[in-house]
């Protein structure tokens, strides 16, 4: 007993010391890559410097081939502020961050999915099912048509919400992955039947009650301001208002940039999606891969489900339509490759944000939902050709 | 029907051809979790076809949109 107590605290003083070494040592290791990085640009540039003409126009047209997605939009961007100067404003710029900060959210468990060379259809079910319970749960008490009456609300209920919000998205991100895992089941067929029993759960969600199938609306003051609440950075009449849901985001990207870059699981993923059965030879548990990439990816549809109930207002059962579309298309864009195996969160970051920038470009443009939808399948279909390119190029 | 002038060594030896074919288009499949399409198959051409349509029609759409809106803002 007093040799496992022993042990115990020998290990706990271990324990404690790598945690007091570890903000060093990623310090440390942050420098290095960085500086790696440099060291490969400045041979990248003196190896370009030896080529000859010919192979200089290759290098050149194979890069803006690669990124002619990036240029295009680079350039239509240009294009509509001249058109109308406003689309460049504070306020413009301000109004993209927010409208794709949830969006990020779900985007980063859709990317870790697809570096899994799979693909997650029930995403936006799954944030919507969570958005309605959140919802019927924190409707204010002198609501008029508060979908439970008898259910007052109190600060302990958005504690008790969020904890029914993260249990449901993991549930059913966890199912999804067990069933794709333990029956080799393709993501595409098996999020189908998720999103479609979803669907089903939130039109019988939303009769329950005295709801009579209408909105939900009237969420909370209190909740309100934790989702919507903020401060302005600068003074009051020209200042940028913070929204506390940005720093959520923000938050979680860097907890999915260290889960993917700097533990085991983000290692293993990686290693799964570029080929199973080296991984598997390798020792890396795929099973246990795929449950738990597919489980993060469901807890972090149920963060962007709490946040959207509040900035959505009314939800119903079409909150969340096309969300996991335009989470699947950001990360196409942003270089997660559907062949597996290849991601970055940077890119993931910079594909919601062109796919927001494009859809703003067009509203400053006056089209309708119509050409917008067209635009973003058009964008889809350039980066996976030049994803399927830069694979072709690599093998 | 089973071929009587075959030797049981003929047999043996077609049975072994065909299972080293099975094992040889076993290797060949890829190895990746799920697969969406066997790029192996595919030229580099074709793909340089499928990016250079996709721009054009990107640039088209928006470009189009964008000179439509000038046009009717003038």
């Amino acid at each position: 007993m007093s040799e496992n107590k022993k042990s115990f605290s020998e290990k706990l003083k271990q324990g404690l010391e790598i945690l007091k070494q570890s903000p060093k040592n990623i310090y440390d290791k942050t420098k290095k890559e960085i500086l790696n990085n440099i060291d490969r640009k400045k041979k990248a540039i003196e190896n370009f410097k030896t080529l000859d003409k010919k192979e200089k126009i290759t290098f050149v047209k194979e890069k803006l081939i690669d990124n002619a997605l990036y240029i295009i939009i680079f350039l239509f961007v240009i294009g509509v502020s001249i058109y109308n100067s406003k689309f460049i404003s504070k306020a413009s710029i301000i109004n993209i961050v927010n409208q794709s900060a949830p969006r990020l959210i779900m985007a980063l468990g859709v990317g870790g999915i697809i570096v899994l060379t799979g693909t997650d259809l029930s995403a936006g079910r799954i944030m919507a099912f969570v958005s309605i319970i959140t919802a019927s749960l924190l409707q204010s008490t002198d609501y008029a048509s508060k979908m439970f009456p008898s259910l007052k609300f109190s600060p302990w209920l958005i504690l008790l919400s969020f904890i029914i919000s993260i249990i449901i998205g993991g549930l059913f991100g966890a199912l999804n992955g067990l069933v794709v895992a333990k029956f080799k089941l393709h993501p595409f067929i098996v999020t189908l039947g998720t999103q479609l029993i979803l669907y089903g759960l939130i039109l019988w969600y939303v009769s329950l009650g005295s709801n009579n199938n209408q909105p939900l609306g009237g969420v909370d003051r209190t909740y309100g301001n934790v989702i919507l609440g903020g401060f302005t950075l600068g003074s009051k009449e020209n200042g940028i208002y913070i929204s506390n849901y940005l720093w959520y985001a923000l938050i979680i990207t860097v907890i999915m940039w260290t889960v993917w870059n700097k533990t085991k699981i983000g290692k293993n993923m990686f290693a799964v999606g570029s080929n199973e059965e080296a991984a598997a030879v390798s020792g890396v548990s795929v099973f246990l891969t795929i449950v738990v990439v597919f489980t993060i990816a469901g807890v972090l549809y149920s963060f962007t489900g709490m946040i959207e109930t509040v900035r959505v207002g009314s939800n119903s059962p079409s909150t969340g339509v096309e969300y996991e579309l335009d989470a699947i298309a950001a990360c196409v864009i942003g270089g997660v490759s559907f062949m597996g195996g290849v991601g970055k969160i940077r890119g993931i970051i910079m594909g919601v944000l062109l796919l927001q920038i494009v859809q703003a470009a067009l509203v400053f443009l006056d089209l309708t939902s119509a050409p917008q939808k067209m635009v973003k399948g058009i964008i889809i279909l350039l980066a996976s050709a030049i994803d399927m390119r830069k694979y072709i190029a690599k093998k | 029907m089973y071929n009587n002038n075959k030797d049981t060594d003929s047999i043996k030896q077609d049975t072994q051809l065909a299972d080293n074919v099975k094992q040889e288009e076993k290797e060949k499949k890829p190895k990746k979790l799920f697969t969406y399409i066997n790029l192996d198959k595919i030229s580099k051409k074709a793909i340089n076809i499928f990016v250079v349509i996709s721009v054009l029609l990107l640039v088209g759409v928006l470009f189009g949109y964008l000179i439509r809106a000038i046009v009717l803002k003038g």
